[in-house]
């Protein structure tokens, strides 16, 4: 990372890069999933609706405010896909 | 589990059917990892990084992943030699293939979030982040931004919405603040193997070179833009969410799924082909052992459109690199990196 890090550093002092910015992700938390088909009708196209996900996210947001002792997880050994 | 719990008794159902948690987070959390282990491990990935399957897998990329006779031709392996290799590979899972499909055709444009999580709310924040249900991958990051990576496929029209929707996450207290990247289509290169010494099981890193390629002038060269939508119907979804779950998956398995006739199902997929809904065919094969490995999402802004162009096409030949995507209206390009700790 150290090599990447300088190699970023001197494109930047050069002018070939305005800036750069990085986050680590921890591949032992990777969800995938595909893209939402069937969310898609024929005659309708896709739907989406906010106010049906802002009632959902009260929902969950509200019991999980209720919820006592939730336990702590760890979690090691990797995956092989980090795409 | 109350964590799992916490998932089942608030499913998008949607999602839930769709949801693929690797096998690995079925299995008895391991909290330890006995050396010999963990070398054997190692030992085993790169094992199979030798000449006989770097070569297939640059020939799967070049030629498609379906047809290995066509692969056994190209590569005057032996075609029994090329199917039990590409098996024994996927069943190690050292090889996943995919496809990417054209999201613009689609009708779809791809979103790259990064929310910071409350302390204290970050088990909540997946959860938030799945609501709509238009996700693609969940991921916890650390470094500029210290909660949740995610990225999402929403339909064109509804990209105000969905920013609102994660305004509104922010607005919860689930998150204290995010930040959202459209995305143009994804590359996702394989591993330059000109890199690797497969018979010393090496990898050369010419930072110099790297450098020096990436600070060259660029040349003036156009990129084709990818089109605005395109005749689909659900069926072809169907076909296509298949492929970006296995590249490989056989005719018959659409067949079935679809009930529908073989030839009818391959017609539609040479039309998809054709038509460029599959846009690219993702051969999926780690370089470096994860056990000593790091994955990072970065930002590159460049100077100028002439310097992206010319960072994109330098960047897809580096080892280090899985995918690459051109963050919409500006100069900038996500890569997501792959690198070896070092020792």
């Amino acid at each position: 990372m150290n090599n990447l890090l300088t190699m970023l550093s001197a494109l930047s002092r050069t002018g070939v890069l305005a800036g750069f910015t990085f986050v680590m992700l921890d591949p032992m938390t990777i969800r995938a999933q595909t893209f939402s088909y069937e969310f898609y009708e024929d005659n309708t196209g896709w739907r989406y609706d906010n106010l049906e996900y802002f009632e959902q996210l009260r929902r969950v947001s509200s019991a999980f405010d209720k919820e006592e002792d939730i336990q702590v997880t760890f979690q090691s050994s990797p995956v092989m896909s980090f795409q | 589990m109350k964590v799992l719990q916490l998932q089942i008794r608030f499913p998008c159902k949607q999602n839930l059917e769709k949801f693929r948690p690797f096998p690995i987070f079925f299995r008895p959390y391991l909290s330890q990892i006995a050396p010999q282990e963990y070398l054997e491990r190692i030992n085993r990935f790169v094992s199979f990084l030798d000449p006989g399957n770097v070569k297939i897998a640059t020939a799967m990329k070049k030629y498609g992943l379906r047809n290995l006779q066509l692969i056994a031709d190209k590569t005057r392996i032996p075609r029994p030699t090329v199917h039990a290799r590409v098996s024994r590979l996927e069943k190690e899972g050292l090889l996943r293939t995919w496809i990417h499909p054209n999201y613009a055709k689609l009708g779809l444009v791809r979103a790259m979030v990064l929310l910071t999580t409350k302390p204290g709310r970050e088990l909540l924040a997946p959860e938030a982040l799945r609501i709509p249900g238009y996700w693609l991958r969940l991921i916890r990051c650390m470094g500029e931004c210290n909660g949740y990576y995610s990225t999402h496929a929403i339909p064109f029209g509804k990209r105000w919405d969905f920013e609102q929707y994660l305004e509104k996450i922010v607005a919860s207290g689930i998150a204290t603040r995010y930040r959202v990247l459209w995305l143009g289509e994804a590359i996702s290169p394989l591993p330059d193997f000109s890199y690797y010494d497969a018979m010393k099981k090496t990898w050369t890193f010419d930072w110099p070179r790297w450098l020096q390629e990436l600070a060259a002038k660029p040349l003036h060269t156009q990129r084709k833009e990818a089109q605005l939508g395109g005749g689909f119907d659900k069926k072809d979804l169907i076909i296509l969410k298949e492929l970006v779950k296995d590249g490989r998956t056989k005719l018959t398995q659409l067949a079935r799924l679809l009930d529908m006739t073989v030839p009818a199902v391959k017609y539609r997929f040479d039309n998809l082909e054709r038509s460029g809904f599959i846009r690219e065919y993702v051969i999926d094969m780690l370089p470096f052992a994860p056990e000593i490995s790091d994955l990072y999402e970065m930002v590159l802004d460049f100077k100028t459109r002439e310097g992206l162009g010319h960072g994109e096409r330098v960047l897809s030949t580096l080892p280090i690199v899985r995918t690459l995507s051109r963050v919409e209206g500006s100069n900038s390009i996500a890569v997501r990196m792959y690198l070896p700790r070092p020792r």
